[in-house]
């Protein structure tokens, strides 16, 4: 222990200069983090949202997202898909092990396992105009999560999310 | 494995925010610091229990959290370095009556904390009957009481 004065005391000067440095260093982190929360870095926000397109649909989705907290794909299907007046449209494996679908709106009429996912299939007889699709499920899985999805038998659409734990 | 991992982390988060907030935010406990210390309480409290309500889990999460927290005095006691970074070390702020103003800003005291302190510990009533007053680890203000002629 250091006299200092008639103090015994471990004061050290240049040790707590240096820790408020890194004390100020930590809050820019902070408010980078914080700011980084308000653009949607964590999921929900203007970085977040983002919109990939394929064959015959283009889907809404956010890039970030955090476990077990509620997502959303908004599927826009394209006028004229509907062939019998039926409409169907297909999810992968991936997405099906990886997360928990609470909800799809419009409600199908039926749901079909398939070799590689699950298949939704709508009634309808609807001839033009696009139709909005929405499905709400919750990531059951942190990390990467790439899943892929399409309308009828056109080809796939992926898209990636991170999701936090 | 799940409970453990989690406990954790959130341990080493908290005890980064509250190292960062410095020793001033949580310690001097104004009614708004409490109410923070319940909020803060309450957003960890599903994180670490997350859906699970089972006595394995939370028994997981209080053994986690204890084991840490022994396994962090153990090593503060023999690694001095870490114990600094940890928990801070003691500063002077006010020598024979004259405050160290540049240190006082800071370290986010104010000469009225100072004046309080000296008043309830020591029933002191200027500045200058102060001989040294010591910023402590836990963020409370002890003071030296000068015996002046």
């Amino acid at each position: 222990m250091v006299r200092n004065g008639d103090l015994e005391i471990n004061e050290d000067l240049q040790f707590q200069r240096r820790m408020w440095k890194v004390e100020r260093m930590g809050w820019s982190a902070m408010a980078i983090l914080l700011i980084g929360a308000l653009l949607g870095l964590f999921g929900n926000g203007p970085v977040s949202w983002t919109t990939a397109s394929g064959e015959s649909l283009f889907v809404e989705y956010q890039r970030f997202g955090r476990y077990q907290a509620p997502l959303q794909l908004r599927l826009h299907l394209q006028a004229g898909l509907v062939k019998d007046d039926i409409l169907s449209f297909y999810l992968d494996r991936a997405f099906l092990a990886d997360v928990q679908i609470t909800r799809v709106t419009p409600k199908p009429v039926v749901e079909q396992p398939i070799s590689d996912g699950i298949r939704f299939i709508w009634s309808s007889n609807a001839k033009d105009g696009s139709m909005l699709v929405t499905v709400s499920y919750q990531p059951e899985h942190i990390g990467l999560l790439t899943s892929r999805m399409g309308v009828g038998d056109a080809a796939s659409l992926s898209i990636r999310q991170f999701i936090f734990p | 494995m799940d409970p453990v991992v989690r406990s954790a982390f959130i341990y080493l988060a908290l005890l980064v925010f509250l190292r960062l907030a410095g020793r001033r935010t949580l310690m001097q406990m104004t009614s708004f610091d409490f109410v923070l210390l319940l909020i803060i309480g309450e957003a960890t409290q599903n994180a670490l229990l997350q859906n699970d309500s089972s006595i394995t889990n939370a028994l997981l999460v209080i053994l986690t959290l204890i084991s840490l927290d022994i396994a962090f005095s153990y090593v503060k006691q023999r690694v001095p370095i870490v114990a600094r970074w940890m928990d801070g070390l003691p500063m002077i702020i006010v020598r024979d009556g004259r405050p160290l103003k540049d240190l006082m800003i800071k370290a986010r005291v104010s000469e009225v904390d100072v004046l309080t302190a000296a008043r309830e510990s020591q029933g002191l009533e200027r500045m200058e009957q102060i001989k040294c007053a010591v910023l402590e680890t836990t963020g409370s203000i002890s003071i030296i009481p000068r015996h002046l002629p």
